[in-house]
């Protein structure tokens, strides 16, 4: 323990040491020229942090990085702050053209290409935690990959599901999907029960929900999933039907 | 002769004169071709290309309360992604080996787990909130970017044999050292279900860590 503990340390001090050396070699250059009468500078990504400086007409800054919709930003003299984006479209090119900055609205999330997002819910009455990645092919249909952990009082299982996700509406405010899913669920017996041995079958499953941008990066989804899980026994006709619902968050890029 | 100087003079004012008036003509046409096609900086302003940090990946080390198993070393590794500036979701992976409980350590009868079962390992999807964002002033002119954080989450702890579906809850602050590293002070509370004598019964696994994080 302590020994891998030593060699996370040495790992993590190695990688912070490569990362500062990298950080210094980027300098953006592309200086932007203050269009209105001032922009304010914070001292930090938020607008509860305070004013501290402004840059008048006329003057310029350059964008070092940022974080979220803040980006930190310094000026001819070097002084250094935090912009929101709303400020900083107040600024101009040096050819005159305004800046222009890529928009989080729904649009882009109707043209989203990828899409990660976490989900808690029930599975079969036991809770589960669940963890997607999707990708867009077109507005209306993506692939899925979802991960998921369903812990009840007699056996956790462990689900891995592969599918397609199609979107017929996706400039609704509340967009209904339906998907599609093949996959494989491996059952553990908890270790007070008797029965020790993993079971491992296959699944397929339908599912219906429905996904709803909130702000920015963030989208709302709902989704209740029809399971089937094959019998690992071909002679019997065993097949066991379970239903899902979830809940939960994804972040689209 | 002043005559035919005059007239020299004229000839020559002639003959010139066009290619002064051309040379002028040359001159304004090159102020307006400056009007029409000037010369254009060709600067893209991509955001794309603006360094982002929205990610922190950090290790943490402390101290995990495993409810009647002791207090036992803990170590933690999270990556989190800063959905705006103050809301971030993350991923936490733990792991700690439980000690004894004070029944096998008072009849040193046989143990109630084998050493694999002591393997407390877990992970959560967690969400959280600066709550408090803030700056703290350690001499007249350094100041450092701070915030207090409330966070929370749903994951499974692996404990003596078997998963159990754990929730917690917690609150944190965090120090910007620099815009690319912070020390975070983190506590929580790790809610989860534990049958192992008998009755099934809730457990409190109290946690405090503190960690160095990168942000990229």
């Amino acid at each position: 323990m302590a020994d891998c503990a030593s060699r996370l340390w040495l790992g993590l001090l190695a990688g912070l040491l490569l990362y500062s050396a990298a950080a210094h070699a980027q300098e953006p250059e592309a200086w932007l020229t203050v269009a209105e009468p001032y922009i304010d500078l914070h001292t930090g990504p938020g607008d509860g942090y305070p004013v501290f400086n402004v840059i008048e007409r006329g003057h310029r800054l350059r964008v070092l990085d940022r974080r979220a919709d803040w980006f930190r930003i310094s000026d001819e003299r070097g002084r250094v702050g935090w912009v929101p984006r709303s400020e900083l479209i107040k600024t101009r090119l040096a050819n005159g053209e305004p800046v222009q900055f890529a928009s989080l609205d729904q649009q882009a999330f109707i043209g989203r290409r990828w899409e990660l997002g976490v989900s808690g819910g029930r599975l079969k009455g036991a809770p589960v935690v669940s963890l997607y990645g999707g990708y867009a092919f077109t507005e209306n249909l993506s692939a899925e990959l979802t991960l998921e952990h369903s812990v009840g009082t007699v056996s956790s299982s462990k689900l891995l599901r592969l599918g397609l996700l199609m979107q017929p509406f996706p400039e609704w405010n509340y967009s209904p999907f339906f998907k599609l899913e093949g996959g494989a669920i491996s059952v553990r017996p908890n270790a007070t029960l008797i029965e020790p041995h993993n079971k491992d079958n296959t699944l397929a499953s339908v599912g219906i929900g429905f996904k709803t941008w909130l702000a920015r990066r963030f989208v709302f989804r709902f989704e209740v999933d029809e399971l089937v899980i094959f019998s690992a026994n071909k002679d019997q006709d065993d097949n066991e039907e379970i239903t899902e619902w979830k809940m939960g968050f994804a972040v689209f890029f | 002769m002043e005559n035919g100087f005059r007239g020299l003079f004229l000839s020559l004012a002639l003959l010139a004169g066009p290619t002064v008036q051309a040379a002028s003509d040359q001159a304004a046409d090159e102020t307006d071709s400056a009007l029409i096609e000037p010369k254009i900086e060709r600067i893209e302003f991509d955001e794309a290309t603006i360094d982002a940090r929205d990610y922190e990946v950090a290790l943490m080390a402390g101290y995990l309360s495993i409810e009647d198993f002791g207090v036992q070393p803990l170590l933690e590794l999270r990556l989190s992604y800063f959905i705006t500036e103050n809301i971030f979701a993350g991923l936490r992976l733990g792991q700690a080996t439980a000690g004894k409980t004070s029944y096998e350590v008072l009849t040193a009868g046989a143990p109630l787990l084998t050493p694999g079962e002591r393997d407390y390992q877990y992970y959560s999807l967690d969400i959280g909130y600066h709550i408090l964002p803030g700056e703290a002033f350690v001499t007249r002119t350094i100041t450092y970017n701070t915030a207090f954080y409330l966070s929370g989450g749903i994951g499974n702890t692996d404990f003596a044999g078997s998963d159990r579906f754990t929730l917690n809850y917690g609150a944190g602050y965090r120090f910007l050292f620099k815009d690319w590293l912070d020390v975070t002070l983190d506590f929580r509370n790790n809610v989860h279900d534990m049958d192992l004598f008998g009755e099934l019964k809730t457990t409190n696994n109290l946690q405090f860590t503190l960690g160095l994080g990168l942000v990229f």
